[in-house]
This record gives structure tokens, C-alpha cells and sequence, in this order.
């Protein structure tokens, strides 16, 4: 990838936006325990685009709840800029998630009763914060959907409801947003539509955001590939290109 | 099939335990109405069989008309010589005195009160019989007493010991010589039994016997006896065979068990209707959750019936199982409705009884509900067509709205329209009930088919402060209620049925509370009265002796009889007129009641305005009265009077006339006017003593007199509502089981709503308002409802009980705010479970 680089002022992107070190998580005990993550290390740094590849079972989506503060690792620590989340109970833990984390999962991203706006705003709402009106249209016109501001999810199509998801995690400023298989449900069109607008947010907001996925060409969206097996990383591509997240998955047996 | 229902009920038993606590309310319900009235009917006829043991024929002073009502004290007595004339008697073996007094004849309790048991104390001259007999100590002599044992062992009575005895005469103290017991197991039929020595009665009451119970030689026919015995007794006396008399009594008794059973079983029908729309709402919201599982059996052959009889079968087990468990807590339940009312006088405490018929009952109803209840979510769910199977996440249909309108508005209307024919077109009590029940169930079903239609823009008008304030928790709770805006119905539905209940009753309640005691207050000028609320009869002498003291200035009474007046049995007052506009305030519309002169011949009478109306009397008619003694005089209308106030009697008599046709002298009502100089503490000193010395003479302020009065209205209406309010629990748990179904229903909901930060706290409160709003809806139809079914009753009833709508706001509103807090007291349970459960877990799922 040869896109250059425009960072905003105020994002210092040698900032570690999240970290795990030595971070394992087993299920089970004896015999029959299972490894999901084995001593990982790794770290995101502020204003990167990281996408977690594997196969089935890697570990990829174990990790990502465990860095997400939705799951805890058996051992380890895991960081989101300064603070480290295994000292947090669960209150603690679910307003980083409020305020410090964005979400875009493959499915079920919209509660159906809310408006996209209602939506977008959620988390904020949740917190009993203030939107930043202008803030919010800059995020609603990022991802296109100023005339659909005021629909319900089921009146919008699959692809405007996951811009709908990507603007709620991008609207609260978090310090980093994960995205769970986001174009898991859409065709290949509207799924690169999606893949393009988390691809801006990282080059004109600085935002940080680390995507699972099994789509070699949707990671190669990214600026870094991680790949995992049986739950530790084996091999990292950086400014991928689909040809080689491709090769590097055939190598790994997926 | 059989074991796919099991399985599904296994499955799903969480989910089933609430609908179960429903059925198990309902037939607990009926179960208790069955034991208590078992119990109630055995008890009095043990009571009745054991009453005259040995006798084979009664004689008795002929009634001169059926008063209808049972045991009237008929104050006719027998000569004493009569008894040994009988006795003296060819074919009369043996012959016995009876003479009994009831309520007047009272002892102080160890303790130093009055004996208040409230249900019936009756003092008997003592004559021993087989089955009533002395079990410890000896037969009273005069001076002495006897008591039955139960009431002994209740107060702590100790035979030997020496208690004051209130009696016509004023207090006596009396040594208690032994204790009596009726049959075996003291079959009292409730009832306190005191006896003392006929010689001491006679001279408390007079003399002469109510009747004679004879036992006869072997050797004669029962009816050739009979008719030679009426033959050789006194005129105005009549003989009756043993059996004639306890078929009398049977048949007096009957009415009373059958309401008895009746009242009860009308609150297990209202539970048994509400656990109805629990049962509905379970099965529907079970079926549409296994709506692709039902597809896949259809797409593999199985028929609709199958489908239909497997649902069926599903609500058989479960409502036979549940039934069964229902059993166990209505012998606690009949347990403690029988303590309850024989505290508060309504019913004797009697044995209970467990009769098959009451468990097959109980069974049979409990099961029979709940496959009612599944009938129509098993119809819905047998058309599911296969292909349901093959597709995604299929939801509940929801029928067309227009199909509801027409259907919930005719049910409505039907309703309406029994109700209101029930209340102002039938004249048969009966009837009338009847008519009022279906009615009002009718019109439930109509709001209940309705309220889906308008819930949603009710709860989002009444969610508005939460959406505005209660920030996310609050807007999405509001926005879930219309989701489905059936199933918020139907579960509002229960509450509102339980809280129109309760309302009605506090209205009828209420309006009744303010006719008595405003018509107490309107009866008396006199600043205080004598008036038992267990209808004690004074003898003369207590107002006689009150009018004494010097503290009183002045004092008027009112005697209450039973009379036919004009062919109809009546309750007819006895007063001295001069006194009405004294102390006894009678709002006279025309002629003055005083002009009449009282002379030989020429009786006057008043008469109620509405009375007047309806038998067409205007002053100077002529009125033939018979008393109980069989005399009978030709009365002249010399007055109508607008209220009915003083003993809410539609005729008086002068005191005169009543005292000289019937030679009776006991008062019912003493209103008591202090002496202008003497003060408030001078005069409660004074009287203190007097009540001290007649024991059953309490002088009451009227203001105490109508706290009193209300006091007891205010207990029968907690009474009746404490049985609504058990309707309520049903539809709390209803509820619980709605919130706790929605709540499965949006597990990836709520897991995304927690994974982008929302906290459990906020989730749970999520969940509390949703069942606030839920139970507020559903509080604030059924208040209404109430109010209206409250205000139609109380123009329905007959002025005598309540004459003009009051309805208790405030008592309406804590019930209304009571509500909205036990709805999210009922979703504490699914509340606590969502918010604890794991976010992976949630959006996994």
C-alpha cells in the first residue's frame, strides 16, 4: 500500500492504543483443557488498521473479546492505552467499553426499536453524555447516510445498517474500535463500501481499529495483517495486498 | 406424542413454574370453599342433631307467620305448668323444659373482658341429656354456670373460680360449676354454650318455658301421638314430630352453607378466570417460540391434530400436576380464612373437612382451566404451515386489528348490556348476581380483546417521563411495551381484572360506609348511644336506670321486632314518638306522628316515604300489623318520614301499642343525651361506673358510635379485598413470566446493549420500567373499570345499604401506586437474571 499517510495533529500514532502481553486464556482443566491464546503478545498503535486472520478455532475471536474487555484472559495483561483491565470489575469494565471501545459485529448491530440516529448516539446516550452535533454529522456524512438518519434498522438495507454500526462505534472517539467479520452478511460490494469507510476513519479521523475476519480481501484493507494458529501468532504482513493475506492463510493450513 | 409433551414441559419447567403458582392459587381457592363449607354444614348438623338427643316430639307457641329467618327468638312462652301437664300424659315417657337466651347472658373471660366471642352466645336453663352432659365438674345450681369446653379451654376459664356475669338483672357473680361438651367432639356449631340453673333464668327472664321436648313410650305410633298430644295441649301451642323439626332447621341451614360455599367459590371463579389469561399468555408466547420446531413436525408428517392433541396433552399434565400441588395449600388457605372470620364474626369456627368430592373438584377445575386456557394457542399453532420450519426466526402473528374491534367491541357491549339488565331489569337476587358476574366477565374479555389496540399510544404517553428523564433504560423500555403490543395487553389484563375487583369493592364500600354512618349521625340528636353491634336486646331496665343518673339529662329508645305488616314480614320499630325530633331525629314529610291520639282501638304508625310509594299509603290509611305473639291491630298512617335512619326501619309503631301487644319490654337502641351542666369527664366518670355494674352496656359517643359502625364495614371490605388482592399475586406472577419470556426473546438484544456499555444496573432498571409501565396501564384500566362497576352497583343496591356514590380517591391511588410498584417488584426475578447474565454469552446466543 503506497496511500499516504494524513494524520490529524492531535493523534500521536506512536501511541500503543491497546496491548496484550503474555495474555492466555484456557478452557477446562487436565487432559481435556483447551489453549485458546497461549502467551500472545502483541500491541495496536494508535491510528492503525490491524486485521486478526486464522482459522477456525485460532483463537482470533477469543482474542479480540479478551482485548475488547468483553472476555478476561486466564493469564496475561491486556491494555487499552493506560489502563489495564484486569484490575476492573465488571462495572468498571463495561464503562471502558461505553467509552473507551467501539463495536461493529457481524450481525444484530441495531436494536430495531431505535432510530439510525437513536442508534449511532446509544453509547453516548448510555452515559448520559452530550453529542457533539457537529462531531455526529461528520460521522453520519462519512458514511453517507444523512437522508436515513431518521429510519429504523428494518426500513435500511444490510449495507446501511453496518454503516449505521461503524458510525456508532466511530461517534463516542474511543480509543479503539473492534470489528467482529463486519462484512460477514453483505455481498462483496457493499461489503468494500464498509471496508472503505473504516479504512478513512483510520486515515482522516486517526481512528484505531482492529478487525477479525477470514476474508483475505477485506484485510487486505488494512495496514497490518496478524495471523494466529492454535492460539499464537505466526505471522504478521504489513500494507497487505489480498494475493499474499491469501498465500500466508494457504500456508496455515485454513 | 405423549412423551414429546413431557419432554416440552421438562424443557421449559422455569417458564411453567409461574403459570403452575397460578393454577395452584386457583384450586387452592376452590378447595377452600369446598373445606369450609363441609366443615360449617357438618358442624351445624351435629350441632342440630345433638341439640334435642332423646327427644322424639317438640312442642312449641305457634308462629303466626314465617319470619324467613332462622331461630327467631319468639318471645311467647310456655306456662311452666304445661310441662307437668305433658308429663302427666299417656304415651309421654319423659318431657323437658327448653329455655334459652341469647347474647345478653355473658361471663368476664379471666382476662376481665367481656366475653366477646362475636358469633352467638346462648345461655340455656340446664337439663342434661345424653349427648349434653357434664365432662368436669358439677351441673350448675343458681349461682353457678356451666360452659361448654372448647370456649373454656379458648379463654382459660378454670372451674371453681368465680366470674362476673352480665345478665337482664345487671351483673351477677357466679361460681363456674363445670364444663358441658355436645356430643363427642363438642359440636357447638361455633356457637359459645352457656347454661345455668332454669331458676336462675327464669328469674333473669320471667318465667315459662320456649318449648318442650318429650320422648315418648315405645310402644305408640309417632303420629298417632302427635295428633292426640296437639289434641290435649293449650291452644296457641303446636306439637312437631322430631323429624319435621330438624327438616325445619336443615332447610333453614341450607341457605346459609350454600352462601357460605357460594361467596367463596365467586373467588375462586374470579381466580380461576385470572389464571385463565396467565395460562393463554404462557402457551401462546411457548408455541411462537417453537413455531419452526412445530413446522419441522408438520414437514414431517405430523397431522394438526397431533399437533393439537400434543399441546393438549402438554396442558393436561401440567394443570393435573399443578392441580394436585393446589390442594395442600387450600386446607392452609380454609385454615386461615376460618380463623380470620371467626375473628372478625362472620363465621363459627367449625371442624374442616376433606371430602373426596372437594379433591376431585379441585383437579377437575385446575386441569379443565389450564386446557382451556392452551385451547386457542393451540389452535393458532396447529396452522402452521410446514414451510415455517425452513425459514428464519419466524415471529407471532398478529391478527388483524379490525377482527379485534369488532369482536372485543360486541363482547364488550354484551357485557355492558347483561350487567346493566342485571342491575336494574331483574328483581330475583339471584338472578341478578348471575347476570352482574357474567356481565362483568364479558366486559373484561371485550377490554381485555380491545386494550392491544390502544395499549401502545397509552404506554407511550404514560412512558413519556421515563423516555424524557430515564434516559436509555427508560426510551427503550417504553419503545418494548409496543413490540408486542398483544401480549402487554393480555398480561396487563390479569392486573386490571384484580384491580377492578378491588376498586368496586372499595367504592360499594366506601358509599355503604358513608350511608350508615351518616345515617348515624343523621338518627341521633342525643350526643351519645347505646346500640350492640351484635344486636344484644336491653332489658328495660338499663335505660331506666341510665335515665337516673344525674349526668344524664334525657333518653329515648328504639325496640326492633320482627311483624307482618300488611302480608309482609317486616322489621318494625318500636319508639315512644314523642321522642322522634328529640333525641331521635325523623325528618316527618307530612302529618306530625304526635296527633294520633293512643287510645283504645286507634293505633298510629309511620311510615317511609319510598314504602309509602310503593304500597300506595297516604296519611289516615288503615295498616294491619301482626306481631310475633299473634296479636294483631289495624294501625293508621299518621306520618311519613323521608329517612330511615333510626333502626332503617320502613315502619314505627308507638312503644305503647308494641309493648301491649306483645308484652315485651327489651330495647335495641338507647340514645343517651347528657345533662347541659355537667361536663364531658364528669359524665364518661358517671357512666363508667354504670357500664362497671352492666357489664353489656357500652355507652358510646356518636362519634365513636359511627367509627365503630365504618369499623366494621372497613373490616369486611379488607376482608373481601384481601381475597381480591390473592387475584392480584396470580397477575403479578403473571407478570414475571411475561417479563421473563421478552427478556429471552431479546438475548442479543440486551447482549449488544451491554457490549456497547450498557451497565447492569441500567439493564435491570430497563426491565423494572417495562413492568411499571405494564402494571401502570394495566392499574389504570382496571381502577377505572372499578370505579364504574362500583358506581353502577351502588345505584343498583337499595338505599337502606347506600344511597349516594363516594369514591375513596386516596384508597384508589395508593392502590394504583401499590401496583406500579409490584409490577417491578414481580420483575425483580427476570431482572436480576438478564443483568447477571455473561455479554459473551448474550451475543452468542
Amino acid at each position: 500500500m503506497t496511500t499516504q499517510l494524513v494524520q490529524p495533529p492531535d493523534v500521536d500514532s506512536h501511541l500503543i492504543a491497546c496491548r496484550a502481553t503474555g495474555a492466555s486464556k484456557t478452557y477446562g482443566a487436565g487432559d481435556t483443557q483447551v489453549r485458546a491464546l497461549d502467551e500472545i503478545d502483541i500491541s495496536f498503535a494508535g491510528a492503525e488498521f490491524t486485521s486478526i486472520m486464522g482459522p477456525s478455532g485460532s483463537g482470533k475471536s477469543t482474542l479480540m473479546h479478551c482485548l475488547a474487555g468483553l472476555d478476561r484472559p486466564t493469564h496475561g495483561e491486556i491494555w487499552i492505552g493506560s489502563t489495564e483491565l484486569s484490575s476492573l470489575d465488571e462495572g468498571a469494565l463495561t464503562t471502558l467499553r461505553r467509552d473507551r471501545i467501539g463495536f461493529v459485529f457481524q450481525g444484530f448491530n441495531l436494536i430495531p426499536t431505535m432510530t439510525a440516529r437513536e442508534n449511532i448516539c446509544l453509547p453516548i446516550d448510555l452515559a448520559g453524555g452530550k453529542i457533539d452535533s457537529a462531531w455526529l454529522d461528520q460521522v453520519v456524512h462519512a458514511v453517507g447516510l444523512q437522508d436515513r438518519i431518521g429510519h429504523r434498522p428494518t426500513e435500511l438495507s444490510g449495507g446501511q445498517q453496518q454503516r449505521v454500526a461503524v458510525a456508532r462505534a466511530l461517534v463516542s472517539k474511543p480509543d479503539i474500535v473492534f470489528a467482529d467479520e463486519p462484512t460477514g452478511n453483505l455481498d462483496s460490494r457493499t461489503g468494500a463500501d464498509i471496508l472503505s469507510f473504516l479504512r478513512d476513519a483510520v486515515r482522516r479521523f486517526g481512528q484505531t481499529i482492529v478487525m477479525v475476519t477470514h476474508d483475505p480481501v477485506a484485510a487486505s484493507y488494512a495496514d497490518r495483517v496478524v495471523f494466529l494458529k492454535d492460539g499464537k501468532i505466526v505471522n504478521e504482513i504489513h500494507d497487505p495486498l489480498p494475493e499474499a493475506v491469501r498465500a500466508a492463510m494457504t500456508e496455515l493450513g485454513a | 406424542m405423549f412423551r414429546h409433551s413431557l419432554r416440552q414441559l421438562v424443557a421449559n419447567k422455569s417458564r411453567l413454574a409461574l403459570t403452575s403458582f397460578a393454577i395452584v392459587m386457583s384450586v387452592a381457592f376452590i378447595t377452600s370453599a369446598f373445606i369450609l363449607s363441609d366443615g360449617f354444614s357438618r358442624s351445624f348438623n351435629a350441632w342440630a342433631t345433638t341439640r334435642a338427643e332423646g327427644t322424639d316430639l317438640l312442642i312449641s307457641p305457634e308462629t303466626p307467620f314465617d319470619t324467613g329467618m332462622s331461630f327467631t327468638f319468639n318471645p311467647e312462652r310456655i306456662d311452666e305448668q304445661v310441662l307437668d301437664e305433658v308429663r302427666s300424659l299417656d304415651g309421654v315417657a319423659d318431657a323437658r323444659p327448653v329455655l334459652w337466651v341469647d347474647n345478653l347472658v355473658r361471663p368476664r373471660t379471666p382476662s376481665g373482658d367481656l366475653l366477646d366471642d362475636k358469633f352467638w352466645v346462648a345461655a340455656s336453663g340446664w337439663v342434661e341429656n345424653e349427648e349434653f352432659r357434664i365432662i368436669e365438674g358439677a351441673a350448675p345450681l343458681v349461682g353457678d354456670f356451666a360452659l361448654d369446653v372448647g370456649t373454656a379451654e379458648t379463654h382459660g376459664y378454670i372451674v371453681g373460680d368465680s366470674y362476673d356475669v352480665s345478665t337482664p338483672l345487671g351483673n351477677r357473680t357466679l361460681r363456674l360449676s363445670g364444663l358441658t361438651t355436645r356430643g363427642e367432639r363438642n359440636d357447638t356449631a361455633g356457637q359459645v354454650e352457656m347454661s345455668v340453673a332454669m331458676d336462675a333464668l327464669h328469674e333473669w327472664t320471667g318465667p315459662g318455658y320456649l318449648g318442650i321436648n318429650i320422648t315418648q313410650e315405645l310402644d305408640e305410633d309417632q303420629e298417632v301421638l302427635k295428633t292426640r298430644l296437639q289434641a290435649q295441649i293449650p291452644e296457641g301451642l303446636v306439637v312437631e314430630t322430631r323429624a319435621e323439626a330438624d327438616a325445619a332447621i336443615t332447610s333453614q341451614l341450607a341457605p346459609v352453607v350454600n352462601g357460605i360455599r357460594g361467596g367463596f367459590l365467586a373467588f375462586a371463579a374470579i381466580a380461576v378466570f385470572v389464571s385463565a389469561f396467565l395460562i393463554y399468555n404462557t402457551f401462546t408466547v411457548l408455541l411462537s417460540q417453537r413455531v419452526q420446531e412445530i413446522g419441522l413436525l408438520r414437514a414431517i408428517g405430523a397431522t394438526p391434530m397431533q399437533i393439537k392433541a400434543s399441546i393438549r396433552t402438554e396442558a393436561a399434565i401440567l394443570g393435573l400436576i399443578a392441580s394436585a400441588l393446589g390442594i395442600a395449600p387450600g386446607i392452609g388457605l380454609a385454615l386461615g380464612l376460618q380463623q380470620l372470620m371467626n375473628s372478625t364474626g362472620g363465621l363459627p369456627k367449625t371442624d374442616l373437612i376433606l371430602a373426596p368430592r372437594t379433591i376431585l373438584i379441585g383437579l377437575g377445575v385446575g386441569t379443565a382451566m389450564t386446557i382451556a386456557g392452551a385451547t386457542s394457542p393451540a389452535r393458532k399453532a396447529c396452522q402452521v404451515p410446514a414451510i415455517v420450519a425452513l425459514r428464519n426466526g419466524a415471529t407471532e402473528q398478529e391478527e388483524s386489528s379490525r377482527w379485534r374491534f369488532v369482536v372485543g367491541a360486541a363482547v364488550l357491549l354484551l357485557g355492558a348490556g347483561g350487567a346493566v339488565m342485571g342491575l336494574f331489569a331483574v328483581e330475583d337476587t339471584t338472578t341478578t348476581l348471575a347476570a352482574l358476574g357474567l356481565g362483568a366477565m364479558a366486559i373484561f374479555v371485550g377490554v381485555a380483546l380491545l386494550n392491544p389496540l390502544w395499549m401502545r399510544q397509552a404506554t407511550d404517553l404514560l412512558g413519556l417521563p421515563l423516555a424524557k428523564f430515564a434516559g436509555v433504560p427508560g426510551r427503550v423500555a417504553r419503545q418494548n411495551i409496543g413490540r408486542h403490543p398483544r401480549r402487554s395487553a393480555t398480561t396487563a389484563a390479569s392486573l386490571m381484572i384484580g384491580l377492578a375487583l378491588v376498586s368496586m369493592v372499595l367504592v360499594v364500600g366506601e358509599s355503604a360506609k358513608e350511608r350508615v354512618g351518616g345515617g348515624a349521625e343523621a338518627a341521633y340528636l342525643s350526643d351519645h348511644v347505646v346500640r350492640s353491634q351484635l344486636g344484644y336486646k336491653y332489658p328495660i331496665s338499663v335505660p331506666e336506670q341510665l335515665e337516673k343518673l344525674d349526668v344524664v339529662g334525657d333518653v329515648a329508645t328504639v325496640s326492633l321486632d320482627t311483624a307482618e305488616v300488611d302480608g309482609a314480614v317486616q322489621t318494625v320499630a318500636a319508639v315512644d314518638f314523642e321522642s322522634l325530633g328529640e333525641l331521635l331525629d325523623v325528618d316527618l314529610a307530612l302529618g306530625s306522628g304526635l296527633v294520633a291520639p293512643v287510645g283504645e282501638g286507634s293505633h298510629s304508625v309511620l311510615v317511609l316515604e319510598s314504602e309509602a310509594d310503593r304500597r300506595d299509603l297516604a296519611l289516615g290509611d288503615a295498616v294491619s300489623i301482626t306481631f310475633l305473639t299473634g296479636e294483631q291491630r289495624q294501625l293508621t298512617v299518621a306520618g311519613i318520614y323521608r329517612n330511615n335512619a333510626v333502626g332503617g326501619t320502613n315502619f314505627m309503631v308507638e312503644r305503647a301499642t308494641w309493648q301491649e301487644a306483645t308484652g315485651q319490654t327489651t330495647v335495641d337502641i338507647i340514645a343517651v343525651q347528657s345533662a347541659s351542666s355537667v361536663s364531658d369527664v364528669e359524665f364518661e366518670a358517671a357512666v363508667a361506673g354504670f357500664e362497671a355494674a352492666n357489664l353489656q352496656v357500652d355507652v358510646q359517643s356518636i362519634h365513636d358510635y359511627v367509627e365503630t359502625t365504618g369499623g366494621t364495614i372497613d373490616m369486611m371490605i379488607g376482608f373481601i379485598n384481601m381475597l381480591m388482592l390473592l387475584a392480584v399475586l396470580i397477575s403479578f406472577a403473571g407478570i414475571a413470566n411475561t417479563l421473563a419470556l421478552s427478556v429471552l426473546e431479546r438475548t442479543k438484544e440486551i447482549g449488544l446493549l451491554r457490549a456497547v456499555g450498557m451497565k447492569r444496573q441500567q439493564l435491570r432498571r430497563l426491565i423494572r420500567y417495562e413492568a411499571a409501565l405494564i402494571s401502570i396501564f394495566g392499574a389504570a384500566v382496571g381502577a377505572s373499570i372499578g370505579v364504574v362497576f362500583g358506581i353502577a352497583s351502588v345505584k343498583a343496591l337499595p338505599t337502606s345499604v347506600a344511597d349516594s356514590v363516594s369514591i375513596p380517591v386516596g384508597q384508589i391511588a395508593v392502590l394504583f401506586v401499590l401496583a406500579a410498584l409490584a409490577g417491578v417488584v414481580a420483575a425483580a426475578g427476570p431482572a436480576w437474571r438478564a443483568g447477571r447474565r455473561d455479554v459473551l454469552d448474550l451475543i452468542g446466543a
